[in-house]
């Protein structure tokens, strides 16, 4: 009966696990870090004025196209070139995940407003920025069962600790350690990309339609 | 015969303890879908015996299936219903009642 149970656990990490096989959610959600990057590095070059007003007005609808925009792309992406080949899956989250994530979410940002709004603490935000996307990164690569994901959060967490320790401009550091964490992310995914793709050959025959037979 | 009072052999539930069953609906309990293509790979199983076991536990009720197309593609979406669910969660539930039971 363990067996069985050890079974089921390992296949529904493969399930869950599927979802990153191919590395595109990976590649658009570094993107989507990226231009979050960007955002904060260009806030230290337009420190004042109309064009740090600009930015700040950009910025939120930046990043509601860039992240929709993403999730987008990754389903076009996978529709393209995953599914033909390994079958599809869908992975919407379900009502009251999605709830849970909105609450946790909320509850980091206040925590972090709060932080930055306390000026001591301010300059270990990036460290704390850092744990935060470990901890993260160890939840879903325990999930998923993979080791790629721990250790893109341990070199978050590095990174964040290095920052803070810098004594750096809080948006530098923020532009850097989201551009840290973008890289990474895309790196990763790159390196699935190409191993997915050399392991899973185009099906010819299109068996995903096949099932069982209309009943008369 | 309808999900709620499902093809039992005392506690346990025999139509999902099938190993290739028990395989399927663990990837759709995970997923909220997967079409046949996956299952397929998933499971090893040939189309023929793969499509047996979909229409017992469609028969069932544990399964809904969907014959759609994507583009041109033709694409059979495989899902559990909320029956199939609710036997799912209490196989598993029996599962480790047992396991529990074997250790103290």
């Amino acid at each position: 009966m363990n067996d069985l149970q050890r079974e089921m656990d390992q296949i529904e990490k493969r399930t869950r696990r599927y979802w990153f096989a191919d590395g595109l959610a990976e590649i658009a959600a570094g993107s989507a870090f990226l231009m979050v990057a960007l955002y904060f590095l260009l806030s230290t070059v337009f420190s004042r004025g109309a064009p740090k007003d600009a930015l700040n007005i950009v910025f939120p609808v930046l990043v509601i196209v860039v992240v929709f925009g993403a999730r987008r792309a990754t389903h076009l992406a996978k529709d393209r070139w995953v599914h033909p080949r390994t079958g599809y899956v869908s992975f919407e989250p379900r009502p009251r995940n999605r709830v849970a994530n909105a609450v946790l979410g909320a509850v980091i940002a206040a925590a972090l407003a709060f932080l930055a709004s306390r000026a001591p603490i301010r300059e270990w935000i990036p460290a704390l920025m850092g744990l935060i996307f470990a901890a993260g990164f160890f939840v879903l690569g325990r999930k998923a069962g993979m080791l790629r994901f721990p250790i893109a959060g341990i070199s978050c967490a590095v990174v964040g600790v290095l920052l803070s320790i810098q004594h750096m401009e809080e948006d530098r550091a923020a532009g850097l350690l989201f551009g840290w964490l973008g890289l990474v992310l895309i790196a990763g995914g790159t390196i699935a990309l190409r191993a997915y793709l050399r392991h899973a050959p185009p099906q010819s025959d299109g068996r995903s339609g096949d099932g069982p037979q209309e009943k008369a | 015969m309808t999900p709620a009072e499902g093809p039992t052999g005392g506690d346990i539930d025999r139509l999902i303890h099938e190993p290739a069953r028990r395989v399927i609906m663990t990837i759709l309990y995970t997923a909220v879908s997967a079409d046949f293509l996956y299952l397929l790979r998933e499971t090893g199983l040939s189309k023929g015996n793969l499509s047996s076991h979909l229409s017992k536990l469609e028969a069932a009720g544990y399964v809904e299936i969907e014959k759609t197309f994507r583009g041109k593609i033709p694409l059979t979406i495989c899902r559990l219903s909320e029956g199939g669910r609710t036997a799912f969660r209490r196989y598993r539930g029996y599962l480790k009642k047992v396991v529990a039971s074997m250790t103290r």
